[in-house]
């Protein structure tokens, strides 16, 4: 009796705390936020300063050391570079005024921008751009690629600089942009951990205070060059957690969110105070499908299995079937939840070489299952035209396993069989790499972004060709692990990036762009979207590279 | 008791040895940290040159033996993401775990032990039905939820914390701390709460179940019939027999505490040596993975033995030589 009573007891306490706790969980969404103004940051429009909860931190105040976006845009608050771009990724003049090339991009000459100082008060001069390039390429870390062109930086006077490229280099500017420049006087000496500590630069912003993976403020640069921000003081705080972000968003802690987690966004909209935005990333999601390789991996851990033996990816139509089976408009729907924009070709509009004519190939599978079974794949006992593998990962994008596996449900209807094989990024990467003859990729799918602007870049990259022996130019076509290889191609590119005239190279490259498209060389789903939540306190301009910078954010009265 | 303190020292060493061959073996075969840090695009000759840069090209054993040469030295290379050495950086993570641990321990212990003497004492009492029937949820509710609803309820709901990171940072004894300021014991508060609630949970059943055992003891009757007060009963007699299984419970929460706090570190951004690990593993840096999971184990075997120590303070029958 005593016993049964205790129970009950307990039973019933049990139940009203997870009442307690349903409610609390409910009565939220009409509410006010409870405060937490501890921030100092939620005062009127007199207080001009602006905090922002990123996914991570600088881990290092050596700005040539990593290519990793958060750094990246964090340090661009302190040091210039050379060249900068607008909102729309568009080259404008920075600590250089103007550059162009006498000799269609064998050389370079930048005029440097008179009488900039560093915040230390130390003169920013040509020696100070040849110094900053030679140690960086010297580094050879993180931005190896964008100095790879780059034979010598000469120092002409005080205010000129002259670039000697290896071969010929049409873009230079493009690589330009990525290398900051640093006080020689100031850094000459320091080692990396002294770059850590003396933080020097020309931009907009001076530091404040850096405690390491919790937050650095930023405050306005009194002898900057410019014209001066509007915010005076900026904190970015490092939240990996997407919860943690978007509760100090509501708790009014911080102004703004980067990465809004899709499924947060209608919540976050049913609050007055703030505004949630996106805007179209360069970042773009492609396939590569393996052909041009006669015999599909037989060795390989998940084979190619077609009842010939033969690879039908080799076949025009049927990779053109693949493209026509997948339901674009409903993946960015369904699993994007609609933030993210159709990709007929992997260059964003606005971009160099960025073809208009180009129109996605559609959604037909009954035109799919015509080309599939033209092209001497017909189904099989089981239903299955083939069987195939794709290769995925399933922690580096935006719901990329779930994409996957849309895709694999789309291809599936068409009666292509296709095995997910979704794997961390830490060993992605090396996973699908061109080995050799026992590839085990043929068909995968992965994440881009060329934040330069020149789509000859991504065709460098995506296009270039490549053969299972290896590739057929160094350094070009790295991440092409679909073989494509069209001779045609590979010499329009060649071509382009020796031509400096934009017009010309973008005819060239609308051209090459066209061709790929033709031969379904590879193919792309959509440009993701970055999502932001802002407080109505401030106004925020987006970048299309996720550059999330202080001097896009304003105040309304 | 000096001879078995060299032995257990011998028995430390050896364990630390199978440890190291452990986490060598783990890091070596997670995957190629070089394929992650380079671009997608990297040629088999940059590829080549960063392994050699890192060491990764020599043949295993000799790689072994390097690890183990540089790890006796406390020189585990430089961490691949920060660029800086491994050590420094979990050393500068440090004191941010350590501050969050001290607070939940003392809370655990505070908390913990007097509630579950009471409840053992007076089992019938509604105050200890409803401690015991709290502590249910406390050892069954997963942290990252507790985190959270913490976070919703106290932050959000009430506004009295706020949401997350360390807030200012003061100095004691020249080590940076949250404890200095008024402002990060705001911060500190909510996850030490979380962090202690599953501990304070299980430490009150434990204490409770042998306060109850002891209360049936002759000496306790015989105490309480010579006159002796309650609180001398229970704290002064009660609780010393009761004591040992809580020591060795709060040595590992103690040992589990420093370790992985990742959790909710990771829900409350919290810059400790949690967080830390975590991002050190999905990033693939092992000069970080090694150093921290040594440090772990190490630690883990020295609170071992401290609380093997502590037993012969509690208990005078116990001794270390098994005498």
């Amino acid at each position: 009796m005593k016993k049964a009573k205790t129970r009950l007891l307990c039973a019933a306490m049990a139940l009203c705390m997870i009442i307690g706790l349903a409610l609390s969980g409910c009565s939220s969404d009409s509410g006010e936020p409870g405060g937490g103004q501890d921030g100092g940051d939620t005062g009127g429009g007199a207080n001009r300063s602006v905090t922002i909860a990123m996914t991570g931190d600088v881990n290092t105040w050596n700005p040539w050391m990593y290519n990793e976006i958060v750094a990246n845009s964090i340090q661009r608050h302190i040091f210039d570079s050379l060249v900068d771009v607008d909102n729309h990724l568009q080259q404008i003049p920075s600590l250089a005024t103007e550059w162009s090339t006498p000799d269609g991009g064998a050389t370079w000459d930048f005029t440097l921008r008179e009488g900039v100082t560093f915040s230390n008060g130390s003169p920013f001069t040509a020696d100070d751009v040849v110094y900053s390039f030679e140690r960086c390429i010297a580094l050879n870390k993180g931005w190896a690629d964008a100095t790879a062109t780059i034979a010598e930086v000469q120092k002409v006077d005080d205010l000129h600089v002259r670039f000697i490229c290896n071969g010929v280099d049409a873009i230079l500017p493009a690589s330009v942009k990525n290398i900051m420049i640093l006080d020689k006087e100031t850094t000459e000496n320091l080692d990396d951990a002294g770059l850590d500590t003396t933080v020097v630069g020309t931009s907009r912003y001076v530091l404040d205070e850096y405690v390491r993976d919790d937050h650095t403020t930023l405050k306005v640069n009194e002898n900057y060059w410019g014209d001066k921000p509007e915010a005076e003081t900026v904190t970015f705080r490092a939240m990996s957690n997407d919860g943690t972000r978007t509760a100090s968003l509501i708790g009014q802690e911080v102004d703004m969110i980067m990465n809004v987690p899709v499924t947060d966004v209608a919540m976050l909209n049913t609050k007055d105070y703030l505004n949630v935005v996106s805007a179209p990333s360069i970042g773009v999601m492609f396939y590569n499908l393996a052909q041009t390789v006669e015999d599909p991996s037989k060795d390989a851990a998940m084979p190619l299995k077609s009842p010939d033996g033969s690879n039908p990816l080799n076949v025009k139509d049927v990779r053109l079937a693949i493209v026509l089976a997948i339901n674009n408009d409903e993946l960015i729907e369904k699993v994007q939840n609609g933030y993210a924009i159709i990709a007929p070709t992997c260059v964003p509009e606005g971009f160099n070489g960025y073809n208009p004519n180009i129109k996605d190939y559609g959604y037909d599978p009954a035109k799919a299952e015509q080309l599939l079974d033209a092209a001497g794949y017909p189904r099989q006992g089981d239903g299955y035209r083939f069987e195939i593998t794709m290769d995925c990962t399933n922690d580096r994008y935006i719901n990329d396993a779930a994409t996957a596996q849309a895709i694999a449900g789309y291809l599936d209807k068409v009666g292509i069989k296709v095995n997910v094989n979704a794997m961390s990024r830490s060993v992605f990467f090396n996973y699908v790499r061109i080995h050799d003859e026992t590839d085990n990729t043929h068909f995968y799918q992965a994440g881009w972004s060329e934040p330069s602007g020149e789509s000859v870049l991504l065709a460098r990259d995506l296009l270039y060709g490549t053969t299972l022996q290896g590739r057929v130019k160094e350094n070009y076509g790295g991440a092409n692990r679909g073989y494509y290889n069209n001779p045609k191609v590979n010499e329009l590119i060649d071509k382009a990036l020796a031509t400096s005239d934009y017009n010309e190279r973008d005819a060239i490259m609308q051209e090459v762009w066209q061709i790929a498209y033709d031969d379904v060389a590879m193919f792309t789903t959509f440009f993701t979207s970055d999502v932001y939540a802002v407080n109505k306190r401030v106004n925020f301009t987006p970048r299309a590279d996720q550059f999330i910078l202080a001097w896009n954010f304003s105040f309304p009265a | 008791m000096f001879k078995t303190i060299v032995q257990r020292f011998f028995q430390m060493v050896a364990v630390m040895i199978i440890v190291t061959m452990l986490v060598f073996a783990m890091t070596y075969f997670i995957s190629n940290p070089v394929y992650l840090l380079l671009p997608q695009t990297a040629t088999e000759a940059q590829i080549a040159q960063a392994e050699a840069e890192l060491g990764l090209d020599k043949p295993l054993f000799v790689q072994y033996g390097i690890f183990l040469k540089n790890a006796l030295r406390g020189d585990f290379g430089n961490s691949y993401f920060y660029n800086r050495s491994a050590l420094s950086v979990i050393l500068e993570k440090m004191p941010a775990t350590l501050e969050l641990v001290l607070v939940t321990m003392i809370l655990t212990v505070l908390i913990g032990i007097p509630l579950g003497v009471f409840a053992g004492a007076r089992p019938n009492k509604l105050s200890s039905k409803l401690t015991m029937a709290g502590s249910i949820f406390g050892v069954s509710l997963p942290s990252f939820w507790v985190g959270m609803i913490m976070i919703y309820v106290f932050s959000l709901m009430l506004g009295w914390t706020p949401v997350s990171g360390r807030g200012e940072l003061g100095s004691i004894l020249g080590i940076r701390t949250s404890l200095a300021t008024a402002d990060g014991w705001r911060h500190l508060i909510l996850p030490a709460i979380t962090l202690a609630l599953s501990n304070v949970a299980s430490i009150i059943r434990l204490t409770r179940a042998g306060t109850q055992e002891q209360m049936r003891q002759d000496y306790i009757k015989f105490a309480r019939s010579k006159g002796v007060g309650t609180r001398q009963v229970l704290f002064g007699h009660a609780l010393k027999n009761t004591l040992i299984p809580v020591v060795t419970i709060l040595g590992l929460q103690l040992g589990d505490l420093i370790a992985f706090t990742t959790i909710t570190e990771t829900i409350f951004a919290w810059p400790g040596m949690g967080k830390m690990a975590l991002d050190a593993i999905s990033s693939n840096d092992r000069p970080i993975i090694s150093a921290y999971l040594l440090m772990v184990s190490a630690m883990f075997i020295f609170i071992n033995f401290v609380v093997d120590v502590l037993y012969t303070l509690i208990d005078p029958r116990v001794s270390l030589g098994g005498e």
